[in-house]
């Protein structure tokens, strides 16, 4: 039986019907991820010995018939920003290198009563990005390599959590996004990634970086299985049923677009058009996405603060990230307020569009993963109005794979829905997926 | 307007043009609130600072001002509050 390739449920089944044995699944991705995790930079840490001993708890309750859900006995990665107790949560940053916390996130707790097994803390970039960053190296671990094509980046800041769903190390893996740090990982990596709605899943025990916009979501092989995942860590309950859907596609999501990508994104919107009501829609125009990064630059730098102050940042890796912070120090707060008094006007604005769509749905990227030495300041920079505008205003978004580019480097999709509607994302991205069989591919290389 | 997704600051495309070499010196563009900003942060943190990084830092702050002069430009009645955290 190959459990590498499973899905969450497919491998939840097998577990509960005692046909697999969470010690033995756990040790076969425990030596994928050893093997293969650190070619690609994918981990902080393995935690080995955690991870046995959940194990030997899941089979031993399962076999006792105490089965606790479709997580119980599946092996999972936590990005380095969430705090679990006996291992370093590095926060991908040399200044914290050695931090150690002595309980649990809340989001791990939550796995943990679910049964789920910690096999690593997932490398990402230095800080979640929040004091910039100009190369995809910018982590204590390296950059991650993209399991699809090696020489390319697997995008951040959830990098390694991107990596490790990808080659199959875990079955999925917990992300956060403040802006684009689960949907870019996510496109990049072939693989499914779900942002909730703001304030969804307790932030307790995490890294904080924008405390009003800081988002932790699951990233895994199938839309699916996001949902299975996410109503583990928060109260949303998740059904599989199909429902109606008006999907808003977005004409001003990217100014311009990869003409692989846009081949691939035209496919995409065929399928949907023949499953869906689908219509035109566009973001409304606004300073929203200067006022996101307003936002996420002065709550960076409030909770970095003494990091700044003590002038460290100089011991981060990536040569923005090393003046970043003291630029995002010097922003005024009648600034800072000002971007709040736009947030309610865009939220405004975007509970007035939902209104006429359940979803709006849009290119994940413009393009395709990009070499690790891409200078991402000049290199990758365009506008983004949907994903700053969903982040501003904490919408829920799930990217999915929607394609290939001629050099076999993944694409996807995204769907992005009202304030608390995750129902209406993962039925979106449940249609697609029933629809197209892009989620089954896996890399070569580590297939 | 173009943003850079990495450093979260939204730069407009006449900002990024004026990014010419002009070594320590700052450009005939800049604005003043961007030159007491980086006097500020220069004269608390910049001993470690190198050449290059204090070139950056300029640039940086001059992007970062610009895209705040056109934040500060949207119309906004007195009466709009802010929202601090979606609920």
């Amino acid at each position: 039986m190959n459990i590498v390739g499973m899905s969450v449920r497919e491998l939840g089944e097998h577990i509960r019907k005692k046909e697999i044995s969470p010690v033995e699944v756990t040790q076969t991705f425990l030596d994928r991820s050893d093997r293969i995790g650190s070619k690609l930079n994918a981990y902080a840490t393995l935690t080995r010995e955690r991870a046995m001993n959940e194990a030997r708890a899941a089979e031993g309750e399962i076999a006792a018939g105490k089965y606790r859900g479709p997580l119980h006995g599946i092996p999972y990665a936590a990005k380095d920003l969430l705090a679990a107790k006996g291992y370093p949560t590095t926060w991908g940053a040399r200044p914290f290198a050695k931090q150690m916390f002595d309980r649990d996130a809340a989001v791990i707790r939550k796995l943990h009563d679910a049964g789920a097994v910690l096999i690593g803390k997932a490398a990402m970039i230095e800080l979640a990005g929040g004091m910039g960053y100009r190369f995809g190296t910018a982590s204590l671990q390296g950059g991650a390599k993209n399991p699809w094509d090696e020489t390319c980046w697997t995008c951040g800041s959830s990098s390694g959590s991107g990596a490790i769903v990808s080659a199959m190390l875990a079955p999925f893996a917990i992300g956060t996004e403040t802006w684009g740090s689960i949907i870019c990982p996510s496109a990049y990596c072939g693989i499914s990634g779900l942002r909730p709605t703001f304030d969804r899943v307790s932030r307790e025990g995490a890294m904080a970086l924008a405390y009003s916009m800081d988002k932790i979501g699951p990233m895994a092989r199938t839309a699916d299985d996001c949902g299975l995942v996410l109503a583990e860590l928060s109260s949303f309950k998740y059904t599989r049923a199909p429902r109606s859907l008006r999907i808003g596609w977005v004409t001003n999501a990217w100014t311009t677009v990869q003409p692989d990508i846009a081949r691939i994104t035209s496919d995409a919107l065929n399928v949907l058009k023949s499953h869906a009501k689908v219509e035109d829609a566009a973001l409304p125009e606004g300073p929203w996405e200067i006022a996101a990064g307003v936002t996420i630059s002065v709550e960076g730098a409030s909770a970095f603060d003494m990091l700044i102050e003590s002038g460290r940042l100089n011991e981060l890796t990536d040569p923005l990230g090393k003046i970043g912070g003291y630029v995002n120090a010097t922003v005024s707060g009648a600034d800072y307020v000002r971007a709040q008094r736009i947030r309610t006007i865009i939220r405004k604005k975007m509970d007035d569009m939902f209104k006429h769509v359940d979803v709006l749905a849009a290119a994940s990227l413009p393009v395709a993963a990009t070499t690790m030495e891409t200078n991402l300041e000049t290199d990758l920079a365009f506008s983004d109005p949907l994903g700053g505008i969903g982040n501003f205003c904490g919408l829920p978004a799930i990217s999915v794979p929607s394609g290939f580019t001629s050099k076999g480097l993944p694409a996807g999709i995204q769907f992005v829905g009202k304030f608390g509607d995750e129902d209406a994302v993962l039925a979106a991205a449940n249609l697609f997926q029933l629809s197209t069989s892009w989620h089954t591919k896996t890399p070569p290389s580590v297939s | 307007m173009k943003v850079s997704r990495r450093n979260f600051f939204v730069t407009t495309a006449a900002g990024a043009a004026g990014v010419a070499a002009y070594g320590t010196e700052s450009p005939p563009i800049t604005p003043p609130e961007a030159l007491a900003r980086y006097d500020w942060i220069v004269r608390k943190w910049g001993a470690s600072f190198t050449d290059e990084q204090k070139v950056d830092l300029m640039r940086l702050i001059s992007d970062n001002e610009r895209s705040l002069v056109t934040m500060r430009k949207y119309a906004l009645d007195n009466g709009v509050m802010p929202d601090e955290a979606p609920k």
